[in-house]
């Protein structure tokens, strides 16, 4: 039997049928990357940790007064990754600091996606004073140099999570804003939005309607990317001593190593387990953006 | 005293405070060395190259600093970097003695007081020249002297010294007359440098405050044991060539270099590497790592220092006497606070943040000053007694309320108290995180705040915070630190705005009291008055981490002896005691000097390449993380780049 004999289906349920099907055929696309599979099995685990942090480490760990380590000891089998210079454990640590650090990263990404996409669609939709002065303030964003831009503003603002958050979802949407432009620039011009246009759609309904649904798979493989330079920013943030102070994440777990001189004292166990976090954590999220790109963008597969 | 420090604005509290805590703990400086970093990435690839390693000669004394000169103007500067720059191109009339740092001769030879402390007459030598061969006679004293009382810039570091003196007279060459007002207990300690009159007289008051008195204005004329030829304020580098002509006897070195370096382990490395010669203000746990290697010799060495938890003891106008500022009613009340005296850990401070370097805290002046320090008869005035905390504050009406949290007396919420740390420094930091938890012990609630220095200096004359971490250097003579807590120094020197007429009373007594017992009785008293007050709550004792090549260098006197610190101490007798480790013979009979062939065996064992172990494989490890993130950096830039690419029709 056919659909098209079937009893009347609404063109709602129509929509979610395909989307629902779009869905799948991304799925097994994407299954075939084996790199992106990867990617996304050890993001899952940081992910699930970071979630189960209560349960696999208990927060008491945290706590300065009841460490029962002694100062850098090396890995035992009491303490599996050492301890700091309180007698914490460094596993603790680190499986606490997963949190601060995906959390800073999915959040701020966010925020720059928001903006990012705003800013993008509205310079590339409308032409003119309002698309040329977005796209002048996109491109003065791009050129002033991002790190020393982030410090200023880290301690401007003062040293709290939220803060962080702010300060990189602000400095990393314009590489963002100009990809969704170019795109926007593209579908702006195709003819079905000539033909609503001269039905009569007004501006909130074809951006609404037409242009935003096309550039989000652009969106979604981009965020990928964006957490990971987000974690990467907010690690040299806190590692800089602008993060936030009283909370563990693995940026201020390497500030902290660098600060009693587990160089010089080989305490390696302090350094590299949340340096190595880091390096997966980003390179996966790296592996998964990728993925997604070829999935979304299949003209990028056919080139191979 | 009081009349000379309401001259000096806040800015005045501010500079002594920087000063003061400048070289000790570590700092975190690696956000400028970021940036540093950045700068010098743009610069050619020559510039990045290391100056020669010319450590390796004898003649030079190279020693890493982490904190630059402000200023070679010993009128401007305020860095303890500076007082050290000072110490070897100036004389003091009177210096410190190497063993308990008391007043010992310098210039002057001897010196003696009329009956009543009002004059005082100092008898010099007569054999010391400047540098460009004028003699150096007591003119030159009362002209420094007088240029401090005449007040304006001069003043704001050294007036203090000079608190109730009238007149200052060169009566002859070789003789100082001072006349005072009133007796001054801390006379005869004059640690003014002395500067030579026929070069400072073409100095205007208005112009002092700009001078840099640095070699690229000319050769600077001095009189101390090693001459600046290179270097500049806020520089990188200071070298100073020895006076062979100096009347101590010549030092046993050339020269003499600093180097800045941004923060500890850059130096430290620098030291493994054999680039300089000498390390301070290092962790205890980098001097830990040190002590195992083959040719460094490492000590945690006494300061004379505390650090303390200061509560806002009640911030008013003082014009108007109108409380200002918003602090939390329960840190004003002195019961309050001295219950909070039991729920600090010391020893474990001293073990974990502190890293086992220092003492537990007890009272304002530091163990290095027996004589006037204050024991309690109680043996556990100090310890940690959680149950004996809760106690207290159960007896002064802060009971546990009905959601588990400690209540006012009258029974409405505490609140959170705000504990403000400092950010530059990973020691405050620390300390109010384990406090914040031991006050969660005790059911009050409370929050870590964190402030630069600078800016937590205007928040505490603001009243504007309940307890902050900080600490204090105290100079040999009690006095200026008793100073601080008196109600005169409220809104000017005074952080924790603590103002109790007994305390004000034996402060004035001691001021004037010629007779030394009965001073240290009045100090003692006035310790004994801020144990029950508890404006401060002294959490420990610090010392700083000092390293050396000893297969290159020996015949370093601790200071104070036994079990002081090797430089940046009072005075420059260590650069003169200081030789190469081939010629350090007995040291010229200095008893406790490290290095000595004959000493303990300390000396080091000259040409042994120091062992690679934990501090190599540690910075390789740490470079390979570094290296791993550039990859993972370089590749993502790659496929951003190429992603945008491919979007573009």
């Amino acid at each position: 039997m056919s659909a098209t004999t079937a009893a009347p289906v609404s063109a709602r349920a129509l929509a979610r049928r395909r989307r629902r099907e779009a869905w799948r055929r991304g799925w097994t696309t994407f299954r075939s990357h084996r790199a992106g599979m990867i990617g996304l099995t050890v993001l899952t685990v940081f992910v699930l940790v970071a979630l189960l942090a209560p349960l696999l480490a208990p927060a008491e760990g945290l706590e300065v007064t009841k460490a029962t380590g002694g100062v850098l000891e090396k890995p035992s089998g009491e303490f599996w990754l050492g301890t700091d210079d309180k007698g914490r454990s460094v596993l603790t640590l680190l499986i606490w600091g997963s949190r601060i650090s995906l959390f800073v990263g999915l959040m701020a990404t966010l925020i720059s996606m928001v903006i990012g996409t705003i800013i993008g669609i509205t310079s590339g939709y409308f032409g003119g004073w309002t698309g040329a002065i977005l796209f002048r303030l996109t491109e003065w964003f791009l050129v002033i140099p991002f790190l020393p831009l982030a410090i200023v503003m880290a301690t401007v603002l003062g040293r709290s999570l939220l803060n962080i958050v702010i300060v990189i979802g602000v400095t990393s949407w314009p590489g963002t804003a100009l990809l969704i432009r170019s795109q926007t620039l593209t579908i702006r011009e195709r003819p079905y939005l000539e033909r609503a246009r001269v039905l009569g759609a007004g501006s909130t309904h074809q951006i609404r309607r037409h242009i935003l649904p096309n550039v989000m798979p652009m969106v979604f493989a981009n965020t990928t990317l964006t957490v990971a330079i987000a974690i990467l920013t907010e690690t040299t943030l806190s590692f800089l001593g602008l993060g936030d102070p009283t909370r563990v994440s693995w940026g201020t777990m390497l500030d902290q190593a660098f600060g009693v001189g587990a160089i010089t004292t080989g305490a390696w166990w302090f350094i590299v387990p949340p340096g190595v976090c880091v390096v997966l954590v980003v390179l996966c999220f790296t592996l998964v953006g990728q993925a997604l790109e070829e999935v979304l963008n299949p003209r990028l597969g056919e080139r191979r | 005293m009081r009349d000379v420090l309401v001259r000096g604005t806040s800015g005045d509290g501010r500079a002594v405070r920087s000063r003061v805590r400048s070289g000790h703990g570590r700092q975190r400086t690696r956000l400028l060395a970021a940036l540093a970093l950045v700068a010098t990435a743009l610069l050619p690839a020559a510039a990045l190259q290391p100056a020669p390693a010319n450590a390796a000669d004898g003649g030079t004394f190279t020693v890493a600093l982490t904190n630059e000169v402000d200023s070679f103007n010993p009128f401007l500067g305020i860095e303890a970097t500076s007082f050290e720059m000072w110490a070897l191109m100036y004389d003091y009339l009177i210096g410190y003695s190497m063993k308990d740092m008391s007043p010992t001769p310098a210039l002057a030879t001897e010196w003696d007081t009329s009956d009543d402390g009002l004059t005082w007459t100092f008898h010099m030598r007569d054999d010391v020249t400047w540098s460009d061969g004028e003699p150096l006679t007591a003119n030159d004293v009362a002209y420094t002297y007088n240029r401090v009382l005449d007040g304006g810039p001069e003043a704001a570091t050294w007036s203090s010294y000079l608190v109730g003196v009238q007149k200052i007279e060169a009566t002859d060459d070789t003789t100082v007359v001072l006349t005072l007002k009133k007796p001054n207990a801390v006379l005869p300690l004059l640690p003014i440098p002395i500067v030579p009159e026929h070069v400072w007289k073409d100095v205007s008051e208005k112009a002092v405050k700009s001078y840099a008195n640095e070699p690229k204005d000319g050769t600077v004329v001095g009189s101390g044991p090693f001459r600046l030829v290179e270097g500049t304020a806020g520089g990188s580098t200071y070298r100073f060539e020895a006076n062979p002509d100096y009347w101590k006897g010549a030092p046993h070195v050339d020269e003499v270099v600093y180097r800045v370096y941004k923060s500890e382990d850059p130096a430290v490395q620098a030291l493994v590497k054999g680039e300089v010669d000498f390390v301070e203000g290092i962790s205890a746990l980098q001097v830990k790592s040190l002590q195992g290697k083959e040719g460094i010799t490492a000590q945690n060495g006494d300061s004379p220092g505390f650090d303390e938890i200061a509560f806002n003891t009640g911030s008013v106008d003082l014009d108007t006497g109108k409380p200002i500022g918003d602090p939390n009613p329960a840190v004003l009340d002195p019961k309050f606070r001295f219950a909070l005296n039991f729920a600090i850990d010391r020893d474990q401070l001293i073990r974990t943040v502190y890293q086992g370097a220092g003492q537990p805290g007890a009272t304002i002046i530091p163990p290095a000053y027996p004589e006037y320090q204050w024991t309690s008869d109680d043996p556990d005035a100090f310890a940690y007694n959680p149950e004996k905390a809760a106690q207290l504050l159960d007896e002064a009406g802060y009971v546990v309320g009905s959601d588990g949290k400690r209540t006012m007396p009258d029974g409405s919420p505490i609140g959170t108290l705000r504990l403000a740390a400092r950010s530059d420094s990973e020691t405050s930091l620390d300390v109010m995180n384990y406090f914040k938890e031991w006050l969660a012990d005790l059911d009050i609630d409370s929050k870590v705040e964190t402030y630069e220095s600078s800016k937590l200096t205007d928040v505490i004359l603001e009243g504007t915070f309940d307890t902050f971490e900080w600490g204090w250097y105290v100079e040999p003579d009690p006095d200026s630190m008793l100073s601080y807590l008196t109600c005169g120094q409220r809104g000017n020197w005074s952080d924790s705005w603590y103002c109790n007429d007994a305390y004000d009373e034996l402060y004035q007594s001691q001021h004037v009291e010629m007779d030394d017992a009965k001073r240290a009785d009045d100090v003692k008293q006035m310790q004994a008055l801020l144990y029950d007050d508890a404006p401060y709550l002294v959490t420990a004792y610090s010392s700083i981490g000092e390293a050396f090549r000893s297969d290159r260098f020996a015949c370093f006197q601790p200071q104070p002896d036994p079990g002081g610190i090797w430089l940046i101490q009072y005075g420059s007798q260590n650069y003169l005691n200081l030789r190469p480790a081939a010629d350090a013979g007995d040291c010229d009979g200095l008893p406790d000097a490290v290095g000595a062939v004959d000493s303990s065996g300390n000396g080091g064992t000259p040409g042994t390449k120091g062992s690679d172990d934990g501090g190599g494989s540690g910075a390789m490890i740490g470079v390979g993380v570094l290296a791993g993130l550039a990859v993972v950096v370089g590749g993502i830039a790659l496929v951003r780049r190429r992603a945008t690419a491919d979007d573009r029709e």
